[in-house]
């Protein structure tokens, strides 16, 4: 077996000067995979939803009033999306994309205080 | 051909002529993709389903690849940190290898069994990535897309001899 300090050197020799982006990719990725895992199931969901609608992407663009572009970056599931976007979706497509919990408002009748 | 260091002068990976990027950014490329994991599992909607994974949901595959994706991502970064990518690939059956495919399936982090593959040859310490697949098949053979993989491991086998640092004892098949 040639020794590694042989084989290397050969290696070396015809290693590409150019880099890979893996590695900050990957950065990226870790940093922001939690909106990243959300922005990809509601992509999947408003895909579905506009299967079962037979609507295209550019018919979304027109409901929303936005671009073409901004419709597909959605539905790559890179969008960090906003709740005014999210909501317009859901009004546009009659379908729920986030829940979040119910927030009770206190009742003020039993409140034990008297305003003067 | 090229071939283009990852990190720690131990991951390399092979960029193919016409390729825009190297065989191993590629793969998370695509398997971060969407639209890409959508159409890939659309057209192999009957391997899901009535192969070994028995999925019935094409959303399901997609997400279960993005998540299993960004673990093994984590995974190969710490290795990166540390210096030492040697524990990140196992040795596949290489007698069922040579037959054009692989007996095991390696399990990756979670409760499923693996689709994710990451192919590479292995010389010394040093580990070079030929291409990837998400394998829903026993055998490499059974599909146009896996089959590809294994011509793209000759092609890369070919490319080394060619420069001479080719080693019939030292190289070796790997998969993640």
């Amino acid at each position: 077996m040639k020794s590694q300090s042989t084989f290397k050197k050969k290696l070396d020799n015809i290693v590409s000067s150019e880099k890979s982006n893996w590695v900050e990719k990957a950065e990226w990725g870790k940093a922001n995979k939690s909106w990243l895992l959300k922005s990809a199931a509601i992509a999947l969901k408003i895909s579905s939803s506009l299967k079962e609608k037979k609507m295209t992407q550019a018919d979304l663009a027109q409901k929303l009033g936005s671009s073409a572009q901004h419709v597909s970056k959605i539905l790559k599931g890179q969008e960090n999306l906003t709740l005014e976007t999210l909501s317009k979706i859901e009004a546009c497509l009659d379908i729920e994309l986030i829940q979040v919990p119910k927030y009770t408002t206190p009742d003020l009748n039993n409140a034990d205080f008297v305003l003067g | 051909m090229k071939i283009i260091n990852i990190f720690a002068d131990k991951l390399f990976a092979f960029k193919f002529d016409g390729e825009a990027i190297d065989e191993f950014e590629r793969a998370f490329d695509l398997w971060t993709s969407i639209e890409y994991l959508t159409d890939f599992f659309e057209e192999h909607t009957k391997d899901l389903q009535f192969g070994f994974y028995e999925l019935n949901s094409c959303d399901d595959a997609v997400m279960i690849t993005l998540e299993e994706s960004f673990a093994f991502r984590e995974v190969i970064l710490e290795a990166a940190e540390k210096n030492n990518p040697d524990k990140l690939f196992k040795n596949p059956d290489n007698k069922e290898y040579r037959h054009g495919g692989f007996g095991k399936k390696k399990a990756y982090g979670t409760a499923y069994k693996s689709w994710l593959r990451i192919y590479a040859l292995q010389i010394e310490n040093i580990f070079l990535i030929t291409g990837s697949a998400i394998k829903l098949t026993d055998t490499m053979n059974q599909r146009y897309h896996t089959k590809r993989e294994l011509i793209k491991l000759e092609r890369c086998k070919s490319f080394l001899k060619e420069k001479g640092i080719w080693d019939k004892e030292g190289l070796q098949e790997m998969e993640f």
